[in-house]
């Protein structure tokens, strides 16, 4: 290591300095500008998400006191200024909730297809879903209904998606495949799912595809 | 030209691993880099990197069994397999906490501590007089192992995944069609008609061959094996035990309570009147301000010789005491606010303080009476001292002979006897027990069991020392060793014959049934097949889902029945679990209806379908995050805690 005298090294790292001393001062400035930048943003996320959290917070309160024109408003504030929110999908489901007991069937399946849309949630979009076809067969749809279900990519909420088929076969009058659909619901049910005798009694109810016991 | 190159390519070089080791430090910033370098915990289980500590387990467990032993009672029994059934359990609250903690943030769910502050205050159990109370929050959170930081975190989590869970379940819907169909389904009835042939109906009749009762016996050999018994003689070490055979005189008992006095002694006690100025929480320096002004401004009234009851009634914002004069409960040392209890401590009775600063505001303090600490005289806790003399002495002697027993018993291992001399214990014995357990305290004991059948103290050797609990040891080794054993033939065939007399009257049974399920389907009558056959036809029309009129598993049936398609009837035949044969019709299916005039019935089916909906959509959301989550769980025993979750 003493190959160089004192002297040599201060000349060493002049010449040092003067080769990547421009590259490393703008590479620090660089850095302090992304490293800022992106501590900033992150910070601004996280503030955006806190607020949202307690406008939410706000509109199930207006929920539980039946306050329905400002659960309506304070939804479409949410769904202007911050679509991407899970929060913002969750206050449009509460709105189809709300159209649905208005009997506005038609306005529940929109706000059920903007979720579905705007979702970057895959399980809130694929709730809508599940949704959004029972809507359409309230509304006599039942094509449509099973068109919708054929779509979902999530197979997470399988039973659900099961029992809404099911419904839509018994309407269409597809008794065999009404049958299928329910007895795969229970089957994949998860163990520690709450009951779900109204799924038997469903599928208990459906009529002997051949005369005799089952 | 390639030199310049070189250099560049240098220049940039060194500018990018500048900008990385920044970035590094501005993006994980300097906490994170300090603590991951320090002392690796023991780390029980990872959930998609965070860790799980053995601490962290320690005090969930500890909370659990607690949890546990309040609800349980005396019926609450630690043995091994229950501890290792709520380590689980706790383990598996701790994996399934941070695996929906986890995905709620990815998802973008937050809680702010402003909001956990709020949820804090509103919680009935750190109430007193319906304020928040900071000394009965501490007290709590002691008793239950949490320090405040450890608390609000928790309650931040719980807060957060309660948000999406909210989120699935507040916003179900049930559509009319659908609480139509429910109530429909719910309160369908059925009219059905049955006959049931008796199994023992045939059993008279069948006539089974000694041969044929050998070769069954000989088949099931398990069914006619006694079980592997063993009876026990033990010695018990206890602390209640010991403290019975202790005896002391009079002076020992006069030392004992002089030296620890303060056990048998009255502490101190105040009886004060207060005028609290309400400062809140976050008041800002001039409402402090405000509230100091005033409470000196009553403080000179006071000095002017106002009545403390008149002000008190005025002024304090104390709601509850100033009606009464400002009187609050008499207290002892360390049941108050410290600022409160240190400027009573110097008071006299009848003196009262210039306004002092608490965590509520400005309180001023009037002392209205005095209890001096009393000494409870030795014959009015004579009792008390003796047991707690003889409890101290006797752990003294539970230490020391715990270490005789377990060395006398380990250095004659074919004997109790000397260990029970040297410790004047009696050697006790035990009834026959299977590997079930017997009907006493120590034989149902699940140790006891374990080491009794142990091969080492089959043998014929002492078992290891056995602690029952902390004050109770016992050291066991077998008495009589039975093994299992087949019982001659000729002691159970009366058995087997019956066995396989009830197996050929069932059969019978069954053969006839589904001859005239048949016979049924034909068209012919039920009425008609059962006169034909002496049994009895009953017919019942309405039959709900919980109709009790016929047998449990004839009704539940008969609702599992397809309906037929032109509503003609549909018959089944089938097996009751006594071996009795049913016969069954279904006659006809009536749609339900609800009675129900002003809708609050249909509203409660509502409610309850929204509810499963949602709670359903919740169930299959935590099923596919278990699923997502890479979870590690490094203890073996508790490796299975994983599988229970899916």
């Amino acid at each position: 290591m003493n190959a160089y005298t004192e002297a040599e090294q201060v000349e060493l790292l002049k010449k040092y300095w003067h080769e990547y001393g421009t590259a490393a001062v703008v590479g620090i400035v660089l850095a302090l500008i992304l490293g800022f930048g992106w501590r900033y943003w992150q910070q601004h996320h996280e503030q955006k998400l806190a607020h949202v959290s307690m406008r939410y917070e706000q509109l199930l309160t207006n929920v539980v006191n039946g306050n329905s024109n400002a659960v309506e408003s304070g939804a479409n504030r949410l769904i202007e200024r911050y679509p991407h929110t899970a929060y913002t999908q969750l206050a449009a489901l509460q709105l189809a909730r709300q159209d649905v007991y208005q009997n506005k069937l038609n306005n529940a399946e929109d706000k059920l297809q903007w979720v579905m849309k705007h979702g970057d949630n895959p399980s809130l979009r694929e709730v809508a879903r599940l949704r959004a076809a029972r809507v359409l067969l309230a509304e006599n749809q039942p094509q449509k209904a099973l068109d919708m279900l054929t779509k979902s990519d999530d197979k997470a909420y399988q039973p659900l998606e099961l029992e809404v088929k099911g419904d839509i076969y018994v309407t269409l009058g597809e008794t065999e495949q009404a049958s299928d659909a329910y007895q795969h619901a229970l089957k994949v049910l998860p163990e520690f799912a709450v009951m779900q005798p109204l799924l038997q009694m469903k599928l208990d109810d459906l009529p002997a595809a051949k005369t005799g016991a089952k | 030209m390639l030199q310049s190159i070189r250099d560049r390519s240098q220049g940039w070089l060194a500018g990018i691993i500048v900008f990385l080791v920044i970035a590094t430090f501005l993006l994980w910033g300097v906490h994170s880099y300090l603590t991951s370098g320090g002392n690796q915990p023991d780390v029980v289980a990872t959930v998609s990197g965070k860790q799980i500590t053995q601490v962290m387990l320690n005090t969930a467990y500890e909370r659990l069994r607690q949890q546990q032993q309040m609800q349980l009672g005396a019926d609450f029994v630690l043995d091994q397999k229950t501890e290792t059934q709520l380590k689980k359990q706790a383990l598996n609250q701790l994996i399934m906490a941070q695996v929906l903690s986890q995905a709620a943030i990815k998802e973008g769910y937050r809680i702010t501590m402003g909001e956990v502050e709020g949820a804090l205050l509103a919680i009935p159990a750190f109430q007193v007089n319906g304020r928040f109370s900071r000394e009965r929050f501490n007290e709590i959170l002691n008793g239950t192992l949490y320090t405040e930081k450890s608390f609000l975190g928790d309650l931040q989590t719980s807060m957060l995944i309660n948000q999406v869970r909210g989120g699935f379940i507040v916003s179900a819907f049930a559509l009319p069609q659908e609480v139509d169909t429910a109530i429909k389904l719910i309160n369908q009835k059925r009219d059905i008609g049955y006959l049931i042939i008796p199994a023992n109906r045939f059993s008279e009749t069948a006539n089974i061959k000694n041969d044929d009762a050998l070769a069954y016996y000989d088949q099931h050999h398990d069914l006619f094996t006694t079980s592997e018994q063993v009876s026990i003689d033990y010695l018990k070490l206890s602390v209640p035990q010991l403290v019975n055979n202790l005896h002391f005189t009079d002076e020992q008992l006069t030392q004992f309570y002089q030296n620890n006095l303060s056990n048998y002694t009255t502490p101190q006690r105040w009886h004060v009147a207060h005028i609290l100025i309400q400062v809140p929480n976050n008041a800002t320096a001039q409402q402090v301000a405000e509230a100091k002004t005033k409470s000196e401004a009553i403080a000179k009234q006071l000095k002017a010789g106002e009545s403390f009851a008149k002000l008190a009634k005025k002024y304090s914002d104390d709601r509850l005491t100033a009606n009464k004069g400002g009187l609050l409960d008499w207290f002892s040392s360390g049941m108050i606010d410290p600022s409160i209890e240190k400027a009573v401590t110097n008071l006299h009775v009848g003196n009262i303080t210039d306004p002092i600063r608490t965590k509520y505001g400005f309180d001023i303090i009037k002392l209205n009476d005095l209890q001096k600490p009393q000494v409870k005289p030795l014959a009015d806790v004579r009792s008390q001292v003796t047991k707690a003399l003889g409890q101290q002495q006797a752990e003294q002697v539970f230490a020391d002979d715990s270490d005789k027993l377990s060395n006398l018993t380990y250095s004659n291992p074919m004997s109790l006897d000397i260990a029970a001399k040297t410790l004047g214990l009696q050697v006790k014995t035990s009834g026959l027990f299977t590997k079930d357990g017997g009907k006493d305290e120590i034989t149902t004991n699940s140790k006891v069991i374990t080491a009794a059948f142990s091969q080492d103290v089959l043998q014929g050797n002492n078992s290891n020392v056995i602690e029952l609990n902390p004050d109770t040891l016992i050291v066991l080794r077998v008495k009589q060793h039975m093994p299992p054993t087949l019982k001659p033939f000729a002691d159970v065939r009366d058995q087997v014959m019956q066995i396989l007399k009830n197996k050929a009257a069932q059969q019978k049974a069954q053969a006839l049934g589904e001859q005239l399920v048949l016979q049924l389907e034909q068209g012919k009558s039920g009425q008609q097949l059962a006169q034909q056959n002496g049994l009895k036809w009953q017919e019942l029309k309405a039959v709900g889902r919980y109709n009790t009129q016929a047998p449990a598993a004839i009704v539940t049936y008969a609702f599992h029945m397809a309906r037929s398609v032109a509503q003609a009837a549909t018959a089944a035949s089938f097996q009751l679990p006594n071996g009795d044969y049913v016969l069954l019709k279904l006659i006809a299916v009536h749609d339900g209806i609800l009675n129900d005039p002003n809708g609050t019935q249909k509203r409660i089916y509502r409610e309850e379908l929204e509810n499963t909906n949602g709670q359903l959509g919740y169930a299959l959301y935590v099923k596919k995050q278990l699923a997502q989550a890479k979870i590690v769980i490094n203890n073996k025993d508790l490796a299975s805690a994983a599988n229970q979750l899916n």
